[in-house]
């Protein structure tokens, strides 16, 4: 009899002890995949989980394990819980102005001149200059304070002030890089465990498609720093002589032989 | 009878030469891409030189006697106040230029003309008793690929 319970229970230990050891990395596995999955509704993560899905997927398959699907799908929670105070800050907007102005001055060069030279004065620069309009390029925190300038340099006859909100743009460039930039660790970490070169030639092309999507980014984001940063002014200047009709309140000097310059009669 | 006339013809000989502003000492040189039209063809007021290009540029000098005298500061500002307030030609740009005999004044405008923008350039040069004057015309369009030449024309005017 005792030796029939001692059997017994060797029986019931052994079999609890088989269904628990044999349960739990399926569990463990399913729980990490479905992580992964759910990380893919979130916009900026587009990229990552399905880079994610395609390398741990083939990873799997060339390992038979899922320690490295545990590992690597751990760092999809953080950048979404990151995502999270940034969009209940209050944001500072970033914007972008330009300014395009027609003044009528009784000496345009000279006022170009005189425009280009403020505008040096205060860090900008020349971005280009035809024989009547000049752009130039001044520091946004100075830009009301060139408008003011120059406007005094003869009659506004337009003026408009544009503005371009790039705050969206900036953040979700801002995301995707750092997404792109954390993904791309994660490939260089991958590429050092491969186990095949087809493995490795998979990694490094995918490496390859990141690092230019990075400069893509990073390219994006210095044109638009540099365009939040230095604010576009482009003025074009007139004649007020001519348009004022001026000319007709000068006096006519008693010389008449002046009378003959000019163009038309060069070619009379 | 015949004294007469021919003291007519000697006054008339002698105040034609008064009266005629030419004084043909005064050079330039043509410059590449230009020719010279002979005197006896030119038809522009107090002209004594002209060149012109296939493109429609020309070069004209002109010879004026001073009366009263001026500098060469008062004649260019003169010949300013003529085109620019007179005939609202635009001043973009005045230079000073070395021609052979002296400093000369240069001054650069644009204008309309038979419905097309054109640049003209005027270069004022004042001898003792003379303006000369050196004025270069051309559409727009054209005037840069001759600029270099009406500025070697300007710098070679000579006596």
């Amino acid at each position: 009899m005792s030796l029939c319970i001692r059997v017994l229970c060797f029986i019931a230990l052994v079999s609890s002890l088989g269904c628990g050891g044999g349960a739990y990395p399926r569990q463990e596995g399913l729980v990490h995949w479905g992580e992964t999955r759910t990380a893919a509704a979130s916009p900026p993560a587009d990229k990552l989980s399905e880079a994610n899905t395609y390398d741990f997927t083939d990873r799997n398959l060339a390992s038979g394990g899922e320690g490295g699907l545990a590992k690597e799908a751990a760092p999809a929670q953080p950048s979404e819980h990151q995502a999270r105070p940034e969009a209940t800050t209050p944001l500072q907007r970033i914007v972008i102005y330009r300014a395009n102005l027609r003044i009528a001055t009784l000496h345009p060069a000279q006022a170009m001149e005189n425009a280009l030279a403020f505008a040096e004065r205060l860090d900008g620069w020349l971005d280009s200059m035809t024989d009547h309009q000049v752009v130039v390029r001044v520091p946004a925190a100075h830009f009301r304070r060139y408008l003011q300038e120059i406007r005094t340099y003869g009659q506004v006859e337009s003026e408009q002030i544009l503005s371009q909100d790039v705050t969206e743009e900036f953040l979700d460039l801002e995301i995707r890089l750092r997404t792109a930039l954390e993904l791309r660790d994660r490939y260089a970490a991958l590429l050092d465990k491969a186990q095949n070169v087809q493995d490795a030639l998979a990694i490094e092309a995918e490496l390859a498609r990141m690092t230019s999507e990075i400069e893509h980014i990073k390219g994006r984001l210095a044109f638009l720093t540099n365009h939040v940063a230095f604010s576009t002014v482009s003025i074009s200047f007139t004649n007020i002589a001519t348009q004022l009709g001026l000319n007709q309140k000068r006096l006519a000097l008693p010389f008449h032989w002046m009378r003959d310059y000019g163009v038309a009669s060069l070619y009379n | 009878m015949r004294c007469l006339i021919l003291c007519l013809i000697l006054f008339i000989s002698q105040f034609i030469a008064c009266q005629s502003p030419a004084t043909p000492s005064w050079r330039v040189t043509t410059p590449p891409g230009f020719v010279a039209i002979p005197s006896q063809n030119l038809r522009t007021a107090n002209a004594v030189y002209k060149a012109v290009a296939a493109d429609g540029a020309v070069i004209v000098m002109r010879i004026q006697r001073q009366q009263p005298e001026g500098d060469l500061a008062f004649w260019a500002a003169a010949l300013e106040n003529e085109l620019r307030f007179q005939r609202n030609y635009e001043l973009i740009d005045q230079d000073d230029v070395m021609t052979q005999d002296g400093p000369a004044r240069v001054l650069y405008f644009r204008t309309g003309y038979d419905d097309e923008a054109f640049r003209y350039t005027l270069a004022v040069f004042v001898a003792q008793d003379t303006v000369v004057t050196i004025e270069a015309a051309a559409p727009l369009t054209h005037y840069d690929h001759h600029s270099l030449a009406i500025t070697d024309t300007i710098r070679s005017l000579s006596r």
